[in-house]
């Protein structure tokens, strides 16, 4: 082994808790690094799987060609489908049903979702889309079809069914063929237009008809088709490729991308940092060592040598164990925030499947590159300033001090006593040190704050949107036939998990209220079932007489109390004529609590009368909508649509408020895990970091120490010395910390919410928690140090001296 | 009166298989105001002994006796109050504190004691070492004998019984060195201090009252010079 090999590991072994410091640093900065990369690579490759799922695996469809006229890449999937024509099913307007021929590869390829039913087998067997439910009432399971089926075309061109129907276009070659209906499914994206797709089994493919095709390279899909087949018509899978190029579009995701990518840079700054003042301290501990090895001849490169050997070792140890940490602490995340990150996703896609942790190699070298070229730039740079650095300079290791250190003669001087003065001489001094570990401090700061702030209100924001709703689903329809409305609803009511249910039809009217200068307003008459009136009745504590309920809703935000404040549209007792019903209306009793499916979202008045009472009025289009409250919103929402489908009943919206609400407090979660975890970390490397400069400083002060010590300095004293540095470090990153996170929240909040929800506000018990868990971090680091400190024996450094 | 009592003091190092006596049985007591120079070749155990009795390091056995006080009985927060108080002590390598101005450092142990500053004890401090226009100026702004200079007028800050000085010359020049001991003299008769200097040059020991020889921890000579 070479004596610069030795000397190295000598001096690791000397300076091991050093080393220890520095390698834990590196373990803290690549567990936060990887865990951001990894959680990006799994929300991308659960994104990825959902787009597979929801939008297929195809790139693009190509119409109207056969394999002769396409020559693809070699490394291209390509699906065959057979064309067997459309035939319009549709007489008020043109629409078309396109039959296809499809072997088994193109139900995995465009992720056909069977709803009900099975599979065509043969090609007497079709498969329709669930569109042609909602449009029409002729296709039933299991019922036989006839269809015309020819081929579009208009002025002898074949048409695709991309083309929008035309009024002129016309079918050629046209036969009758009998299917029948096996299976319905969901719809695909191609087929929302007027041509719906419809799927039979074929064995007969004639070279010509559609192809499917995914491309293993990542190319612009349409420029490349383009380019190709200039003279074909293509469908391009819009959702893959935007998933694949990185497109978003959505606001909420691109916030997500924004803030990891904001907390990916500050983790890198932090690291470096952190490494970077490690490495600085490390390297300063041994200057005399490196400057008398200057000065017996060590180039700089043998010194490079030597740190490159140290950091090889750190980084090996540091990233390998930092890097098992971070998929470990990755993974226990998504565990716990797997069912909140689906209902958040949800919004955006029906998603199903497990949220697993992806971890890829590209990641794990990214994450490893990434360490390293912190490692080597926070590593270069106290090197620099050895190389540059004269060799009794560095032996003498003692910083220049400067006359300006020593204005402090103030208030806290006076009465703080001269260990006060001390500390804030020697805290001057190393400045430099005491700033990165600051940084530390005020990232962690700045994250603690801001996040707890953001937290706090999308809270307020969420129990705010909780308060609007008194039911979590809704349903209506356009087909308003009582008897298919009573009878659906009967079914609803069965369904277990429903704890309250109500049905009300609003009918929406201008009103002129006579005893209040003829002001005219708008209202609804809701006409709530019978049960839930006289629920709401009791509810209220009203005992009825003449006159009406109303419920007056309107709220407005005030600047000055910083409330939503209920307008109150009406004075007690008003008198209304609505013209449109030729009716004066008493409105006597103002109701406190709404019946179930009255909200503030409603209108500014809604009068309530129970629905025996209801008689539809010229002028009017009175919608009756159902109101269920629910122990599992998501299975009744399901039971919901199975019931509607098994009535075949069309055009029906179900709205789940639930799931909105569940995704707001998913989202919640996920923010409070994530960021507890972060700023846990980021403590943890605040930590490491005091106790690095501390420690150092204090490694560095022996002599300080030891000529304190002779001179009958008190253990008291020493420690009050060590006390005010640390609170001076404290007090000063705090501050730092607080004034930027105050202007982080204020930025966060005008971005996501634009239009002020609720008034800006920073929380100010974060801020107060945030100054006592630095302090205990400082504490902590007190109490290491002046362990440290009391080990320091007044002879040695004597003897040192004399050394 | 005696000012400093040593009973059978050892000082040991090492294991038993190699075990060093940096002092072995040393008696020896030393009067109230008496100049006492301490000399012998390196390793002969002077600076331990001076160490001892300053309280900066701890015997094997036996006991030291300041002002009639057992110190080897005290913690480590009793003998920081005894050196603040009592004791002052100069380093060979001056060890002043870099962050402190001249005054700064020269009032420390009163400073660390939370008394006032005696301005007129200070004033007649600064003026018998002759560094008035210096008291500004940082540590490291001076030159080798001014800075010991230094650390004798913070040694006799707090008036202390005992000056302890761990070879106070060693770093000076002979003009430098003859200066300095000319000060102590001058304290030694000034405030009547009791005075231990060690040293390994003779000439500068013939300068004290009284001369103790250590040779392998062991006092084989102690002669006085004068009463």
């Amino acid at each position: 082994m070479s004596i610069l090999k030795r000397f190295t590991i000598g001096s690791i072994k000397k300076n091991y808790p050093l080393a220890f410091i520095c390698i834990s640093g590196i373990i803290l900065s690549t567990i936060l690094v990887s865990t951001i990369v990894i959680l990006v690579s799994t929300l991308r490759q659960y994104s990825m799987q959902y787009t597979y799922d929801v939008h297929g695996k195809y790139d693009a469809i190509i119409y109207n060609t056969n394999l002769q006229q396409v020559d693809l890449d070699a490394s291209s999937r390509i699906v065959k489908v057979n064309n067997f024509g459309y035939a319009s099913y549709k007489q008020e307007e043109l629409m078309y049903i396109n039959v296809i021929g499809v072997k088994n590869d193109y139900y995995d390829m465009a992720s056909i979702d069977l709803v009900k039913g099975r599979l065509p087998e043969n090609d007497q067997e079709l498969l329709l889309p669930m569109n042609l439910i909602t449009n029409s009432n002729e296709f039933h399971l299991y019922s036989t079809v006839e269809l015309n089926l020819g081929y579009r075309a208009i002025s002898n061109q074949l048409l695709t069914p991309l083309n929008d129907v035309f009024e002129h276009e016309y079918l050629i070659d046209e036969q009758k063929r009998t299917f029948k209906i096996v299976g319905f499914y969901k719809s695909s994206d191609f087929d929302q237009g007027s041509v719906h797709t419809a799927i039979t089994s074929s064995y007969d493919y004639e070279n010509s008809g559609y192809l499917l095709v995914a491309f293993d390279k990542n190319i612009n899909v349409e420029r490349y088709l383009h380019k190709q087949y200039p003279l074909h018509h293509f469908y391009i899978n819009q959702p893959l490729q935007n998933m694949k190029n990185l497109v978003i579009n959505d606001r909420d995701v691109q916030i997500v991308l924004i803030l990891i990518v904001i907390s990916l840079f500050v983790v890198l700054i932090a690291s470096s940092a952190l490494i970077y003042n490690i490495v600085a301290i490390s390297y300063s501990y041994r200057f005399r060592q490196y400057g008398i090895l200057k000065s017996i001849g060590t180039t700089s490169k043998q010194l490079l040598e030597s740190i490159f050997i140290e950091m090889t070792l750190y980084s090996m140890i540091g990233i390998a164990i930092g890097l098992i940490l971070g998929i470990f602490i990755t993974r226990e995340m998504l565990y716990l925030t797997t069912n909140l990150f689906k209902s958040i996703l949800h919004g955006y896609f029906l998603v199903s499947g497990k949220l697993k942790i992806f971890v890829s190699v590209k990641s794990i070298i990214f994450i490893v590159v990434v360490m390293l070229i912190v490692i080597v730039i926070s590593s270069y740079i106290p090197y620099l300033k050895l190389k540059r650095s004269k060799p009794m300079d560095l032996i003498r290791n003692q910083k220049p001090i400067k006359i300006g250190h020593l204005k402090d003669q103030g208030f806290l001087s006076e009465h703080l006593g001269i260990e006060y003065v001390l500390a804030k001489r020697n805290r001057k001094i190393d400045t430099h040190k005491y700033q990165i570990a600051a940084i530390s401090l005020i990232i962690s700061i700045v994250l603690f704050i801001t996040s707890t702030s953001l937290i706090s209100h999308i809270q307020k924001v969420n129990t705010r949107l909780s308060e609007y709703y008194t039911y979590d689903l809704l349903f209506m329809s356009d087909n308003q036939n009582l008897e298919d409305l009573n009878k659906i609803y009967q079914q609803f009511i069965l369904i277990e998990d429903i704890e309250e249910a109500s049905y009300i039809t609003f009918s929406f009217d201008k009103a002129t209220v006579l005893t209040e200068a003829n002001k005219e307003i708008y209202v609804y008459i809701a006409y709530v079932d019978d049960i839930t009136y006289q629920k709401s009745i009791v509810a209220n504590g009203i005992k009825k007489g003449d006159g009406e309920l109303y419920y007056d809703l309107a709220e407005s935000y005030d600047a000055s109390s910083k409330k939503y404040m209920r307008m109150n549209m009406l004075k007690e007792r008003s008198v209304m004529w609505i013209s449109n019903r030729q009716e004066t209306l008493h409105l006597n009793y103002r109701l406190e609590k709404p019946p179930l499916g009255i909200d503030k979202f409603v209108a500014d008045v809604v009068i309530i009368r129970p629905y025996s009472s209801y008689v539809k009025h010229k002028n009017t289009e009175d919608i009756m909508q159902f109101f269920f409250r629910s122990s599992n919103h998501n299975y009744v929402y399901h039971r919901m649509q199975d019931i509607a489908l098994d009535l075949e009943m069309n055009d029906v919206i179900i709205l789940d408020y639930g799931e909105n609400l569940d995704g707001e407090h998913a989202r919640l979660n996920i923010m409070r895990v994530f960021s507890f975890v972060f700023v846990f970390i980021f403590s943890l490397l605040a930590m490491v970091s005091i106790f690095a400069t501390v420690r150092t400083n204090i490694l560095q002060r022996k002599r300080q120490i030891a000529m304190l010590n002779s001179i009958g300095i008190s253990r008291f004293s020493l420690h009050r010395m060590l006390v005010y540095e640390s609170i001076g470090l404290v007090f000063y990153a705090f501050i730092i910390g607080l004034v930027i996170s105050v202007a982080l929240s204020y930025g966060i909040y005008k971005y996501v919410y634009p239009f002020g929800v609720l008034p800006f506000r920073i929380s100010l018990s974060s801020i107060i928690l945030s100054f006592i868990v630095s302090l205990f971090i400082v504490v902590i680091t007190i109490y290491y140090s002046l362990r440290e400190m009391d080990k320091v024996n007044i002879i040695e450094i004597i003897k040192h001296d004399l050394m | 009166m005696d000012m400093i009592k040593v009973e059978h003091l050892n000082k040991f190092y090492g294991t038993s298989d190699n075990i060093i006596k940096a002092l072995d049985d040393v008696s020896l007591t030393i009067a109230k105001g008496q100049f006492v120079a301490i000399v012998g070749p390196s390793g002969s155990g002077k600076s331990s002994l001076l160490h001892i009795i300053g309280g900066v390091d701890q015997a094997t056995s036996g006991k030291v006796f300041i002002n009639e006080l057992d110190i080897t009985k005290l913690n480590s927060e009793e003998l920081a109050i005894l050196r603040r108080r009592d004791l002052g002590i100069i380093y060979q390598f001056f060890n002043l504190i870099p962050v402190l101005t001249v005054e700064e450092n020269i009032q420390l142990p009163t400073l660390l004691d939370h008394q006032k500053i005696d301005e007129t004890y200070f004033e007649e401090l600064i003026s018998l070492i002759g560094l008035k226009p210096r008291l500004k100026s940082l540590p490291y702004q001076l030159s080798g004998g001014q800075q010991q200079r230094v650390a004798i007028a913070r040694a006799l800050m707090n008036k202390p019984n005992i000056l302890l000085c761990d070879e106070p010359t060693g770093n000076l020049d002979s003009a430098n060195s003859v200066e300095i001991i000319q000060y102590l003299k001058k304290t030694n008769v000034l405030y009547q201090q009791t005075i231990v200097l060690v040293t390994h040059d003779e000439d500068i020991a013939l300068m004290a009252d009284r001369i103790i020889h250590l040779k392998d921890g062991k006092i084989v000579k102690d002669e006085v010079l004068r009463r």
